[in-house]
């Protein structure tokens, strides 16, 4: 991974911490909005405020936006994905996936915001830069299509030729070079019948899981991205994202990708464990046992993670 | 006050109504659903082919690896122990651990297992692909690849041959290569080999025969596992026992995911309970390899409280080892 890719990781995700945490304010009224207003008894199906706050899923509304987006239902996408982005300011995915909507939709002037959003929110995400491209083409601004399509090379030439991001930059510059040159057929968006298919999701993420098993660090997190593109903010994910970067080293980028996972699941078994290693890796070894303390709580009947990170703590007394 | 009353009664009934639609529609979160393949899921979940130990072990007692062992109670732990291995997925380690695999996932009682479908793992049920680098760090082939469960009763590629051992070796690769697992302790391959090849020579039919899963069989492994740690105390190390009773609890808590909340809540503190003082036992024995008499006599005295077992039999058709019930949740 290229050190130009590496920043721009944490602010993508820094938003989702902000994002989560607006969530948990939020929620009543998304959930009320949801229900179609509802009457009294707080909004949350008459449950209190603070429990209808952990029932409100930002994944699953972000799920049937994908659903409806690939059905052509655009009104219904738009419809999801705003909400999403309402309680989730600083989420690029879901902003991505509102201007693909519009576009969609035949509506590119809607489509931009959302696309440059996305694009300022997750510098690293290609497809959110050629898909904005190629909007201001279709709204005759080509000088801003010209603009990006600059910053897109002088990544390509950073990336080199073997980097893991190479084959997407080289597809997303000729995408926006053909629009430019007149092309209406110029690719645009993603496949979304792969990411509502719940199987072809998953793999996304069982993929990553192996590229990281291999030490394949820098694909994985593309891989684990576009399993990002697919469920939205989810857990697991944001754990796999921590403990790639951690792998490359990029400590400080692992450490917020782990707490978005535990905002949003606290008792995330595996977030628990990689964060402790990381934290046995920076020398930290009470921060590292108060995890294991926390895993052994939660793990009543034993759980793999707990024996990993007391094997880690144990090799660094020793 | 007649139409309060028709009031009252519509408000109960809408409220009977909310209450038994939600129950309906709550999914069962079992761990073994996941990687159990929809339509053949209740059944597997309930059910699992027949096994006997005892004919198994008469079988296998006549038969040329036998004879490598002193006496036929030694032969018996070993294929006891072999067993308990085969069922505790700490002894693979990695993905599979972590997702709760054990061998015996794969190969319930020793056989196949037709309902087994991993996620992005198998194709069609009752397969796996074995080379897949989601378990694997060193066997991924980056093909998608998967091959049918077999069924370790029958005739099989792996040679059981005693005097080159490739069945060691296999099991070896499998624990620590395909799986990425610990280097196993001593006596751990010796004694998942001896299980494996006494189901094959067991002279099963391929014709699977099934059962219903029940709470005492479970209850049944996780104190054999626990007897099992018990008497490898007198052995040199402690990582056997530590993983035995690693199996015992994962065993408990097959059982207690399956007792409902709310419904079960003694039954469930109980195997917490005794999960809880395994757990001890283990730091225990993790804190200084040499306490062997301190520990055993805590293992000893905690494996006696396992005689005061509340009565699951009684519960047993209203949890989660019952077809109907998780018939009724619908989606398990």
């Amino acid at each position: 991974m290229t050190e130009q890719s590496k920043s721009p990781a944490f602010t993508r995700y820094h938003a989702l911490g902000v994002l989560f945490a607006t969530t948990l304010i939020a929620a009543p009224l998304a959930v009320a909005s949801a229900a179609g207003g509802g009457g009294g008894g707080g909004g949350g199906g008459g449950s209190a405020p603070s429990a209808s706050a952990q029932r409100y899923d930002p994944a699953e509304e972000y799920r049937s936006g994908i659903t409806a987006l690939d059905a052509g239902n655009y009104d219904a996408a738009i419809r999801h994905f705003k909400r999403v982005t309402r309680v989730a300011r600083r989420n690029a995915d879901a902003q991505y996936l509102l201007g693909i909507s519009h576009l969609r939709s035949g509506d590119p002037r809607r489509a931009r915001r959302p696309l440059e959003a996305a694009t300022r929110n997750a510098p690293e995400m290609i497809i959110a830069h050629r898909d904005l491209a190629i909007t201001y083409t279709q709204l005759e601004r080509d000088d801003d299509a010209r603009e990006v399509l600059d910053q897109l090379n002088v990544r390509s030439a950073a990336c080199g030729a073997n980097c893991a991001e190479k084959s997407i930059l080289d597809e997303a510059i000729a995408a926006v070079e053909g629009a430019l040159a007149g092309n209406a057929q110029a690719m645009i968006g993603v496949d979304t019948a792969r990411l509502a298919n719940a199987s072809s999701a998953d793999a996304l993420y069982y993929q990553a899981v192996g590229l990281i098993n291999e030490g394949e660090y820098a694909a994985a997190l593309m891989r684990l991205d576009e399993a990002a593109l697919a469920f939205g903010p989810h857990p697991d994910i944001l754990t796999y994202q921590g403990f790639a970067n951690r792998k490359l080293s990029q400590f400080h980028v692992a450490e917020a990708y782990y707490n978005r996972a535990l905002t949003i699941a606290p008792h995330h078994l595996g977030a628990l464990e990689y964060y402790g290693e990381l934290k046995v890796e920076r020398g930290d070894l009470d921060g590292a046992r108060a995890h294991l303390a926390k895993l052994e709580e939660l793990c009543s009947f034993g759980c793999y993670e707990a024996e990993e990170l007391r094997t880690w703590i144990d090799n660094s007394e020793t | 006050m007649d139409r309060q009353f028709r009031n009252l009664i519509l408000l109960c009934s809408a409220f009977a109504c909310f209450t038994a639609s939600a129950l309906a529609q709550s999914s069962v979160d079992l761990r073994e659903a996941s990687w159990l393949a929809s339509d053949h899921r209740i059944f597997a979940l309930t059910h699992e082919p027949v096994m006997d130990r005892e004919r198994i072990l008469a079988t296998a007692a006549s038969t040329p690896f036998a004879s490598e062992y002193t006496s036929l109670e030694a032969f018996r732990g070993d294929l006891e122990l072999g067993e308990h291995l085969f069922k505790t997925p700490l002894l693979l380690g990695g993905q599979a651990a972590k997702a709760g695999l054990s061998c015996n996932s794969c190969h319930v009682n020793g056989r196949s297992n037709p309902a087994f479908q991993f996620p992005a793992i198998s194709g069609e049920a009752g397969t796996a692909d074995t080379t897949h680098s989601f378990f694997s760090k060193t066997l991924g082939n980056g093909e998608f690849d998967p091959v049918p469960i077999p069924d370790l009763t029958q005739p099989g590629k792996v040679s059981h041959d005693l005097e080159t051992r490739d069945l060691e070796k296999f099991l070896g690769t499998i624990v620590v290569e395909e799986f990425g697992g610990e280097q196993p302790a001593p006596g751990v391959i010796e004694a998942l080999s001896s299980y494996v090849r006494a189901l094959r020579v067991s002279g099963q039919s391929p014709d699977v025969e099934f059962r219903r899963r029940s709470i005492a069989r479970d209850l049944a492994d996780a104190k054999a596992m626990a007897g099992h740690a018990l008497s490898q105390l007198d052995e040199e190390g402690s990582a056997l026992p530590i993983l035995l009773l690693a199996g015992s609890r994962d065993r408990l808590a097959i059982i207690h995911e399956r007792l409902i909340a709310g419904e079960h809540d003694t039954h469930r503190a109980w195997l917490t309970e005794r999960s809880r003082e395994m757990g001890a036992i283990q730091a225990m024995l993790r804190r200084d390899a040499s306490p062997r008499g301190e520990a055993m006599r805590v293992l000893s005295q905690a494996l006696s409280g396992w005689d005061e077992v509340p009565d699951f039999e009684i519960i047993e058709r209203s949890t989660y080892y019952s077809e109907n019930i998780l018939t009724a949740r619908n989606e398990p």
